[in-house]
């Protein structure tokens, strides 16, 4: 028989076995027709889902909210206020295209990166780009091309494009909230009615400049000791900047700037994919079907940050670098390995206990450890001051490590 | 015959019959994908109504509509292994263990898993060359359609492909 037949008859076999459901069609159209909102007519992501539903509870919250809102006192003088978080909120609405640019300080140096956002036609985010000179090590510059399912990753440093399926900002723990202003003004709008955040509207500043309106958190709450700044451009309601702030010894610690722009200016879609950039002799790695982090199951927060950063030091202790890395960031073991340099890690001295991250916008955990570590024949102490954990996929509570503070000094009198 | 990347056009306009014609099209690939790695009809069964209702909400999100056979195969992978996942599924973690497993009740033979890994193994556009002829039974004149090729290159992409799986199946038995 020719190799070509025997090919196509063992296909022809298999085809007849996996069988098929006649009524496939029929059902799936009835689950579709059933998860149709009469306001959905195309098909939605479930994050628009939210979004629509969102605007269903906020008609009344908004009701009362402009009712309220119509007259605030202002520095003795009674004035119309005519702006409230909602008329941002539906200025989004009509976004498509967006530009932001995040810089923080570390140390005496400012960290950039960039992100371009493309949105649907409800202003929700379709497809994303983010890049990065640097974001610490091991990994170097990065840029991330996704869309809410996929993502395609490019680490330059080691030559290696990583390709997955799920959403990159909960792989690579980013706030999305942080990068997307719709998404922010839906929770700090969420927050008000709860009660979670103290907004300050404040209309005084010259007509030419931005509004400013100012969110604190109540004493007693995690993030009591944050301040956030939105500058809102009175005459597009659209955010121009916020600006995040943490108290360190009564006074506000600038932490964060999100600078917007470029609203509806058209992106190449090229943007979005890493298409012809990425060199021939790329070393390309599907991470779709890569075990990644650790599953929470009955452990709390605390137990379950605490546990991925042992298991993480238990791995790497025994040179097991690709557990190492599935724990760290799902980053490929070569990675983690040159992290290391060539250090054997001789003792895990103590791990936690963890906290949560009072940062407004993280729903992560930090975690300090220490550890022995053997270099050259020489001994230092490893201080991880924190590996921040974070949830990188809700469905089956799995969390992994997204970043840590670490330093190494020699012990004194051992070497 | 239209092809995937006019039909998912024609969908997101929301004309949901069209969605049909890709779940009529993909639906043995995507099963496969599931029997791979659910090792049982029943489950997978489930698992293709579930990735196809996941591909219509995720729909606008797809970045290549021409690539919707790849899409919903991925989709069908992380789909099946989140199942897996969930009803900590041994056999994903032992084949050894599915080997032993009676292929006469609901469980397909490790003989056309293996099958099936192969042709998930196969790069992208080979993989849905082969699902759609094979699984969705199209012939080369439809593939042509489908996929905007000409018969010819995709009469010599089949070619490889099966020259490809080939390989792949010899050197798995070495």
């Amino acid at each position: 028989m020719n190799p070509d037949n025997n090919i196509e008859k063992k296909l022809e076999d298999l085809a007849n076995n996996i069988g098929s459901d006649d009524k496939l069609v029929e059902k799936v159209m009835k689950q579709i027709d059933a998860s149709d909102s009469p306001e959905k007519h195309e098909p939605m992501q479930k994050i628009r889902r939210i979004v629509m539903n969102r605007y269903s509870k906020l008609a009344a919250i908004l009701a009362i909210f402009m009712g309220l809102a119509i007259w605030s006192q202002m520095g003795g003088e009674v004035i119309p206020s005519a702006y409230a978080l909602h008329d941002s909120l539906e200025a989004y609405n009509s976004i498509k295209w967006l530009y932001v640019k995040e810089s923080h300080p570390v140390g005496n140096q400012t960290r950039t990166s960039e992100t371009w956002l493309q949105c649907d036609d409800y202003g929700n985010i379709i497809r994303l780009r983010f890049q990065t000179p640097y974001c610490g090590e091991p990994i170097g510059s990065l840029a991330i091309a996704g869309s809410f399912d996929s993502f395609d990753a490019w680490i330059q440093r080691y030559n290696t494009h990583l390709t997955g399926y799920g959403n990159p900002s909960e792989i690579f723990g980013f706030d999305i909230t942080e990068l997307d202003p719709k998404t922010l003004l839906e929770k700090l709008i969420q927050q008000e009615k709860a009660e979670q955040i103290i907004l300050d509207f404040n209309e005084s500043t010259p007509k030419n400049e931005p509004r400013i309106v100012t969110i604190t958190y109540p004493q007693g709450s995690l993030s009591q000791n944050w301040k956030k700044v939105l500058y809102v451009d009175r005459a597009t309601n659209l955010i121009s900047k916020i600006e995040k702030f943490q108290k360190r010894n009564d006074q506000f610690i600038l932490k964060k700037t999100h600078e917007f722009s470029g609203y509806n200016d058209q992106i190449d879609l090229s943007m979005f994919t890493f298409d012809d950039e990425l060199p021939d002799n790329v070393k390309t790695i599907d991470m779709s079907a890569v075990e990644v982090g650790l599953e929470q199951g009955d452990m709390t927060d605390e137990e379950v940050a605490a546990e991925i950063v042992r298991q993480f030091f238990e791995a790497a202790m025994t040179n097991d670098f690709e557990r190492a890395g599935q724990l760290y960031l799902a980053a490929p073991d070569y990675m983690v390995k040159n992290a290391f340099m060539g250090a054997n890690i001789l003792e895990i001295s103590s791990i936690g206990p963890a906290y949560p991250d009072t940062d407004p916008d993280s729903k992560a955990m930090f975690c300090p450890a220490k550890a022995i570590l053997e270099i050259g024949g020489e001994h230092y102490e490893l201080t991880a001051n924190w590996m921040k954990v974070n949830v990188a996929e809700e469905t089956s509570k799995t969390w992994v490590i997204c970043g840590s503070s670490i330093t190494v000094k020699p012990i004194a009198g051992v070497n | 015959m239209k092809s995937d990347a006019e039909l998912v056009k024609t969908c997101l306009k929301g004309q949901k019959e069209a969605f049909g014609q890709l779940i009529r099209r993909y639906e043995k690939s995507v099963r496969a994908v599931a029997l791979r790695i659910l090792g049982d009809f029943h489950r997978s069964e489930d698992a293709t109504q579930e990735v196809f209702i996941k591909a219509w909400n995720k729909l606008p999100s797809l970045r290549k509509p021409a690539l919707f056979g790849p899409w919903v195969t991925k989709i069908a992978k992380r789909q099946a292994l989140d199942i897996a996942k969930r009803q900590k599924s041994f056999l994903l973690l032992n084949p050894e263990l599915s080997e032993a497993l009676p292929n006469s009740d609901g469980q397909l033979s490790s003989e056309k898993r293996r099958l099936i890994e192969a042709v998930m193994s196969l790069p992208e556009k080979q993989a849905q060359l082969i699902s759609l002829r094979y699984f969705a039974r199209h012939n080369v004149r439809d593939l042509a359609q489908i996929l905007d090729r000409s018969v010819g290159t995709v009469t010599k992409q089949l070619s490889r492909a099966h020259k490809r799986l080939r390989t792949i199946l010899e050197r798995d038995r070495k």
